[in-house]
């Protein structure tokens, strides 16, 4: 391999290796309540992470010869950085170590995500090949990564308003949003356990091969021979071209999700929202509650031109038609739709606060959805991707 | 006069305090509108009326968003019509994929759903939502802003968002103060009103004029003076007419080509193994573009040069007002196919068919004679019935009836197959050799509807950061009797920011005087 792009997978790592440090630091002054010489030292150790994220880029652009946001692993670590990004600056701002952890967290399970799809540096085809591509990819990058800060400032709200003495409804939804995100760590921690050991299983069916990565609990209906003593026959109605695989995939995050969420109870005895409340209790909710939709009201627009305006102009050029109902364009209008009715229900009395917070929940799942699900579901469940 | 809420004694409208049981009376006031009259607030109830109030309300709008975005995401769990597999009718397709719930999902329309007439419906019910909603508020809003007064009722002023009482000694010096980040100042007496950024309160209204602009978009785009959309194939070397355009628009394919990345490259053999075949780099076309004069129908007609381009993806051309795009090929299809014929004494004889215009009838040197019965340009099997997949000779088979004198045999032939239908087998006919060619797809388009599209986002945009990056900020300086002033503020969002800014006036003021 070139040794550009080998420097530039060591900077990616470097970034994310700073970014881990930045969790802890910035978690520690948050503990100490105070705004001293830790914080500031956990905003440079992130600012440096990033830097050596920008390098990788900027090498890996060079390597390649095209800007790399060209298929998802590229797109995902973009993602991450302009979260990161965006965290950096709303900083400067906004100064809550706790919203700084959330942000972290959200971009290195992102970036570790993305560490598992494909990474070679794959040759673009025609379509691909336009300056609107790379300036609607970074745009709608951007504009998610501003939105998504509602979504921590949401989280972080919920946390603080919702009465963990009463085990209620929202409490548990707090629950499952937690172990939804420790889902993602459990399937990474996973992933680089068994590449660490370099497990492989090769699942025979009539006609093809599959190579897992993972145990294969999930195989599919034509198999013929697998490694592994357990195995689960995908129904029926789920044929598209390695569908068991991905079913394989979200099964084992769940399961090691709800493996992480049980061993973290056990330390904390309590409910993880009731372990996190503490910490939140003294950040100033109305201010939350305005952080969450300033970065709505920011993100929007930076969205609709990113995810919407120059996605079209790209599509017009590459596919003579500027719009193609293709599922992934769908769930752009579908997101773009969603902070529009965000930004009218906040008008409407009594839906500020709680119920906004809620709301930017939401709406993050949805942009998540765009993001994996889509292809992992939607499309990679049907037979033609 | 108002009611207090604990102890139901009626107090002055600006008294803070209730005079009877000393409760809080100050409820802040909702200042969306400045309190203005709105259509849809009137009492009158004519249908019009009830329409009017049902689209101007903001719930209902949303409910209506809400609706749409709910059906959007429907139409994304099976795949919609246009991208099922070439060759597959619907009906087949959601059926034996999905079962009893495709069969539904087909029966219920979800799927064409974007293009069936009630979702058009549905968007043309946002459209009505975000047009009235808006003309109810702007007209109002629009004046109550334009006449505003500097003075103000004081129970107006102390149900502000922020609200000081302060002694101000150094009135040049504060209003310095507030005009250098940007407020201007009105004075009546010796009160004042300062404001900044009152533009931004038009960001919605601009907003939705964009959004509007594009629903018209797409609504006349249903209309051919605006849109059209063709579609052809030309195979190298030869010319086609456009569709639809009165026989006076013709391209010629001069030769299409098809460029792949080199397997070998260092770069990319990662990925391109991965793939497990070539990655292509470029499809493109040479094309000439003619116009033809205007000629009597049937005859061929004079053709003048109009343009001479290379086409290639995401680099479409332009000529007589039409957008040329590559959008499609077919590598190697077969022009003509030649099959031998052999007759019971062993003689055989060769004939040429077109895939394009076949014959019906061949008479062959041997004494055979070849009938066509049945021509399939992309034959494939359907259970045990011949069927073909597309118009295009990809996968030619034919059926003919061979015969001599009063025998005849019934034969399907194709590139690497004969099949006799009849039982019988007394002759033999085989494919020996096949010329093939290489087809562009090209769209041509003429879309008017683009610039009004492009408008319609421009003018969103416009509103979008227009509304949503400027606040509209009020402050208003009120010399009490006592000769301290009554300070207070409106921000039409960030309420927290505008705190922190009205602190540091203050702060920076105070600390002049002190110093
Ligand atoms: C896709 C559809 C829509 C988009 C993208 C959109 C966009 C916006 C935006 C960005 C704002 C400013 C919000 C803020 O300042 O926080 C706004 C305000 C508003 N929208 Fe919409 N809107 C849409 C549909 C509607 C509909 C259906 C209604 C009908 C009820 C509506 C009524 C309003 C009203 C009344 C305002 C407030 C105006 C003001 O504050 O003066 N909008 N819209």
């Amino acid at each position: 391999m070139d040794k550009l792009s080998i420097l530039s997978g060591h900077l990616l790592e470097a970034a994310f290796i700073s970014y881990l440090f930045g969790i802890v630091l910035f978690t520690w002054s948050a503990a100490k309540q105070r705004h001293g010489v830790t914080e500031r030292i956990a905003w440079g150790v992130t600012a440096a992470g990033w830097i050596a994220q920008l390098g990788f880029f900027i090498l890996r652009w060079v390597y390649s010869g095209h800007a790399p946001v060209s298929n998802l692993f590229e797109f995902m670590t973009f993602f991450g950085m302009m979260l990161i990004l965006v965290l950096l600056i709303v900083y400067r701002f906004y100064r809550y170590q706790l919203l700084a952890v959330m942000a972290l967290v959200i971009s290195i399970l992102i970036i570790g995500c993305a560490a598992m799809f494909p990474r070679e540096v794959a040759p673009l085809v025609p379509s691909l090949q336009s300056h609107w591509l790379y300036i609607h990819v970074t745009t709608a990058a951007l504009g998610e990564a501003v939105l998504a800060v509602s979504f921590f400032a949401g989280f972080l709200y919920i946390l603080h308003e919702t009465d963990q003495e009463k085990p209620d409804r929202r409490v548990w939804l707090i629950e499952a949003i937690i172990a939804l995100i420790l889902s993602v760590a459990g399937y990474m921690l996973l992933a680089i356990l068994f590449r660490t050991f370099g497990y492989t299983a090769t699942v025979m069916t009539a006609d093809a091969s599959i190579i897992y990565q993972l145990p294969p609990f999930f195989v599919p209906i034509d198999m013929v021979s697998s490694p592994f003593p357990f195995k689960v026959s995908v129904p029926d109605w789920m044929r598209g071209e390695n569908a068991a695989l991905k079913l394989n995939t979200i099964f084992l995050s769940l399961l090691s999700g709800c493996v992480l969420y049980i061993l973290i109870r056990f330390f904390t005895r309590k409910r993880i929202g009731a372990a996190l409340q503490p910490f939140v209790q003294r950040m100033p909710k109305d201010m939350l509650d305005d952080i969450g939709y300033r970065s709505v009201a920011v993100g929007f627009p930076i969205f609709t031109l990113g995810a919407l305006i120059f996605a079209m102009i790209w599509a017009q050029q590459a596919w003579d038609r500027f719009w193609g109902w293709d599922p992934k364009e769908v769930w752009a209008l579908i997101t773009w739709l969603f902070y529009a009715a965000y930004l009218h229900i906040r008008m409407l009395r009594g839906w500020q606060g709680i119920r906004s917070a809620w709301l930017a929940v939401i709406g993050f799942c949805i942009i998540m959805f765009n993001l994996l699900a889509v292809n992992l579901l939607i499309v990679g469940l049907h037979a033609y991707a | 006069m108002q009611k207090c809420s604990i102890c139901k004694h009626e107090n002055n409208l600006d008294s803070e305090r209730c005079h009877n049981c000393g409760n809080v009376l100050i409820e802040k006031l909702d200042m969306r509108y400045e309190g203005a009259d709105r259509r849809s607030q009137q009492r009158t109830q004519t249908i019009i009326d009830k329409i009017w109030r049902f689209f101007a309300s903001v719930r209902n709008g949303m409910y209506i968003l809400l609706l749409v975005l709910l059906i959007t995401a429907i139409g994304t769990i099976l795949p919609q019509r246009a991208y099922i597999p070439i060759g597959r009718t619907p009906q087949e397709f959601y059926e034996s994929e999905y079962g009893v719930f495709g069969s539904l999902y087909l029966d219920l329309g979800f799927d064409q759903l974007y293009s069936s007439w009630w979702y058009m419906t549905l968007l043309g019910l946002l459209g009505a939502s975000i047009l009235i909603a808006s003309i109810d508020r702007f007209f109002p809003l629009y004046r109550a802003l334009k006449l505003q007064p500097v003075k103000r009722k004081k129970h107006f002023l102390i149900r502000q968002v922020y609200v000081r009482y302060k002694e101000i000694s150094n009135q040049e010096r504060l209003l310095k103060q507030i005009r250098g980040r940007g407020y201007r100042i009105r004075q009546n007496g010796e009160d004042y009103l300062a404001e900044k950024n009152r533009f931004a309160r038009w960001g919605p209204y601009v907003n939705h004029i964009g959004l509007l602009l594009v629903l018209l978009a797409a609504f006349l785009r249903l209309f051919p003076y605006f849109y059209q959309d063709e579609f052809v194939w030309i195979r190298d070397g030869e010319t086609a007419v456009v569709p639809d355009t009165d026989q006076s628009l013709f391209i010629k394919n001069e030769q299409f080509s098809v460029d792949t990345y080199e397997n070998d490259d260092p770069k990319f053999e990662a990925a391109i193994e991965q793939e497990g075949r070539s990655i292509p780099k470029s499809f493109s076309t040479d094309i000439i573009v003619y116009k033809a004069e205007d000629h009597i129908a049937g005859e061929t007609p004079d053709l003048d040069v109009l343009n001479q381009m290379t086409v290639s993806v995401n680099h479409p051309g332009k000529a007589a007002g039409f957008t040329i795009y590559q959008s499609g090929y077919q590598l190697n299809e077969f022009s003509s196919l030649t099959l031998r014929t052999e007759n019971e004494e062993g003689v055989t004889a060769d004939f040429k068919i077109d895939t394009e215009n076949p014959q019906a009838d061949y008479e062959l040197d041997n004494g055979l004679q070849a009938k066509l019965v049945d021509y399939y340009p992309d034959y494939q099997l359907d259970g045990d019935k011949i069927i073909t997949a597309t118009k295009f000779p990809r996968n030619p088979g034919f059926v003919f009836d061979i015969s001599e004198d009063n025998h005849t045999e019934r034969l399907f032939i194709a590139i690497d197959e004969a099949v006799s239908k009849t039982g019988t087998n007394n002759y033999s006919v085989r494919a020996v050799d096949y010329d093939t060619h290489n087809v562009t797809g090209l769209s041509v388009k003429r879309d008017l509807t683009l610039p009004v599209f492009l408008l319609g986002g421009l003018i969103f945009m416009i509103g979008l950061i227009q509304g949503l990056y400027w606040q509209h900020r009020r402050i208003w300086l009120q010399r009490q009797a006592d000769g301290s002033y009554l300070i207070a503020g409106h921000t039409n969002k960030h309420t927290s920011s505008f705190e922190r800014e009205m602190d540091r006036i203050f702060d920076i003021c105070d600390k002049g005087e002190s110093s």
